[in-house]
């Protein structure tokens, strides 16, 4: 019997003979050059007791069964059998086991659509098809000797694979002779597969503190900074939320100030979506979870006499207050509030003089975010008489948030802060 | 209407050429911020000053409150009346005269855009500590408020005033050393001066006792809530 490789590759045949009622098999393995032949004489196999890959011999009594051909190379197959009907003439009697060709058709790229998450990331190039005589997908792309792609500033295309090259969509496409056809008679034919590449760019939210404060304060608002950054540059970023009461000074920024007013009391339960367009081609969104915090309270007083003067032209004290402030969910301390604003609101209390019109007073939480109450002075060109004694209301806010009540009682001597809460 | 005096509208004139070497930025008004019209305040048990808070917010004029004293800081002081009535509309000035018409205890006067509000009784009283002068008062290099208020007093003639300076939180010192040099000022007109070099809305207040007057400058002043709602908070939680 002769098998002939049609095809333009070397291939592997595998050629089995069952005989015993198949219930024995004797394989040969032989590479074959394109155009060459692989010839087998049974009976000599026979005769000589030559043994297979495995060690089987044919039995001398051997007369007749079956075989099948297969070609191990990848694609399409490209064996075709001649003498296919083996005769007494050689002392073995043979008809095939199978259908005598089995191609391969309805050619797809695995995947159907390339979808590429940014730049510099490749794809295997393949390609499958069917085969007619079982219905199993095989790879079929050493049949496809030309492969191309329609932008190559998007994506290259090679059999070896696809690669992302910039954002956008194009498509990537391979050519050449499949084997299609089963039974008695299979062809190459031409065949052209196609594949939609789309080269997404990538969006992040590169600046997340994790947390913005509750408040229209525009001091707050600018505290609550969050950043994205989209690959490639150049790109056009919306900022969402969901949320109730967060809204964005610019949604269109890469920069954006988030001003959330709807305190939801949660942990990383605010959304925050950043989207990105380049090219046309939409990133996927990028989306992180934040908490929204409140100004609540006030802790870790520092109050300290900076300077006690006794006369002669000057009598009296000045002492400084600084404040950690806290911030809930969780109690946590701001850290990196420099700059946003603060109040307060001094009511005299006692009744030894009439002062009754609270005085309001602005500020600013220092570089490490403190609350600084200075001056907290009485200071007279005369002796402070030893009866004074001065109680006022003191309201601290923070961001336009009330977060502290201090009854400051004044004496002859000294200065006296008594926090009267909230203390979580 | 108690009207700016000659003496100090040369003090005035004085102070703009003294200050000629510091700008001072230009008014935030184009027109006469008294003349304007308001709608009115409405006090609700509260007192004549609180009104007068209030317009100051209506206005953005800045506003300075000398109250009326007792004789000595270990007593009870004297509560101002209060009110239930609306006052105007009508321009700042005549819903400032209806606020002192309705209480005579208080007038007021005008020094710029400031609204000077203190006890009638006192109004022409020359040895009354604010309504004294100095013919002749130089400030070199002041660094704030506690400094020029001492100094001025220091140059007051006869025997040594008294005053103190009590601040809680709003700084009193200036953006620059002050100099300046007034003739005739009294002293509440210094003190006016000594508060618009703070800043724009900045005032102050004169409380405490005969016996120990104390002053306090603020960048703004808060009504009171009205007197039975105090008396709620005094008996209840914040």
């Amino acid at each position: 019997m002769s098998v002939t490789n049609t095809g333009m590759k070397a291939t592997n045949a595998l050629l089995t003979l069952h005989y015993d009622n198949g219930e024995k098999s004797y394989e040969m393995r032989q590479s074959i050059q394109p155009g060459d032949q692989m010839w087998v004489n049974v009976g000599n196999l026979i005769r000589n007791h030559v043994p297979d890959s495995k060690g089987t011999v044919l039995p001398a009594g051997a007369s007749s069964g079956t075989y099948d051909l297969r070609d191990l190379s990848p694609g399409l197959g490209s064996l075709m059998q001649g003498n296919l009907a083996l005769d007494g003439t050689f002392g073995f009697n043979a008809e095939p086991l199978y259908a005598n060709c089995c191609g391969t058709a309805n050619p797809v790229w695995d995947p159907s659509i390339l979808l590429f998450e940014g730049i510099e990331s490749s794809f295997d190039s393949e390609i499958n098809g069917t085969d007619q005589c079982n219905g199993d997908l095989e790879n079929i792309s050493p049949n496809f000797s030309d492969w191309w792609s329609d932008d190559t500033s998007i994506a290259t295309v090679t059999s070896k694979q696809v690669t992302s090259v910039a954002a956008g969509t194009t498509t990537g496409s391979a050519s050449g002779d499949i084997f299609v056809g089963a039974g008695s008679y299979c062809a190459f034919v031409p065949a052209q597969v196609n594949v939609s590449i789309t080269v997404r760019p990538i969006v992040t939210i590169s600046y997340n503190p994790g947390y913005v404060y509750i408040g229209q304060d525009p001091t707050v608002v600018q505290a609550n900074l969050m950043g994205g950054s989209g690959t490639p540059s150049g790109g056009t970023f919306k900022w969402s939320s969901t949320a109730n009461g967060v809204s964005f000074d610019n949604s269109a920024a890469q920069l954006v100030h988030i001003t959330a007013t709807t305190w939801t009391g949660g942990t990383n339960d605010t959304p925050i979506t950043l989207n990105y367009t380049y090219n046309g081609v939409a990133a996927t969104p990028a989306t992180v979870n934040i908490t929204q915090r409140i100004f609540k309270y006030l802790a870790g007083d520092s109050v300290i006499l900076l300077t006690r003067y006794s006369g002669p032209s000057t009598y009296g004290y000045l002492y400084q207050a600084n404040y950690n402030v806290y911030a809930n969910p969780g109690d946590q301390q701001v850290t990196n509030g420099s700059g946003i604003s603060t109040y307060e609101n001094v009511t005299q209390t006692s009744s030894n003089y009439p002062s009754g019109t609270p005085n309001i007073g602005q500020g600013s939480l220092n570089s490490n975010s403190q609350v600084v109450d200075n001056p907290l002075s009485l200071l007279s060109n005369s002796p402070l008489p030893g009866s004074l004694s001065i109680i006022d209301s003191q309201d601290l806010g923070v961001g336009g948030i009330y977060v502290r009540n201090n009854t400051l009682t004044w004496t002859a001597t000294s200065l006296t802060v008594t926090n009267n809460g909230p203390f979580n | 209407m108690p009207r700016i005096s000659r003496v100090f509208q040369a003090a005035v004139l004085l102070l703009t050429l003294a200050d000629a070497a510091t700008p001072q930025p230009p008014p935030a008004f184009v027109s006469d911020p008294f003349q304007q019209r308001v709608g009115g305040v409405e006090l609700s048990d509260q007192s004549v000053v609180d009104g007068v808070v209030m317009l100051s917010h209506i206005s953005r004029l800045a506003v300075s409150v000398e109250h009326q004293l007792g004789p000595t800081i270990s007593g009870t002081a004297p509560q101002p009346k209060t009110f239930t009535a609306k006052v105007g509309p009508g321009t700042v000035s005549e819903v400032l005269d209806g606020l002192c018409a309705l209480d005579e205890a208080f007038t007021w006067a005008r020094n710029g855009n400031m609204v000077n509000v203190f006890p009638r009784v006192l109004a022409r009283d020359p040895h009354y500590f604010l309504n004294r002068t100095i013919d002749e008062l130089t400030l070199t290099d002041m660094p704030g408020a506690e400094e020029a208020v001492f100094k001025t007093v220091e140059q007051l003639p006869g025997p040594k005033e008294q005053i103190a300076i009590m601040q809680v939180g709003t700084s009193v010192s200036f953006a620059s050393p002050w100099s300046t040099t007034l003739q005739g000022a009294s002293v509440r007109e210094v003190f006016d001066l000594i508060a618009r070099q703070l800043g724009p809305t900045y005032g102050w207040q004169l409380t405490g006792a005969e016996d120990f007057r104390l002053i306090i400058f603020h960048q703004g002043l808060s009504p009171n809530p009205s007197r039975s709602d105090r008396k709620q908070q005094t008996s209840g939680a914040r």
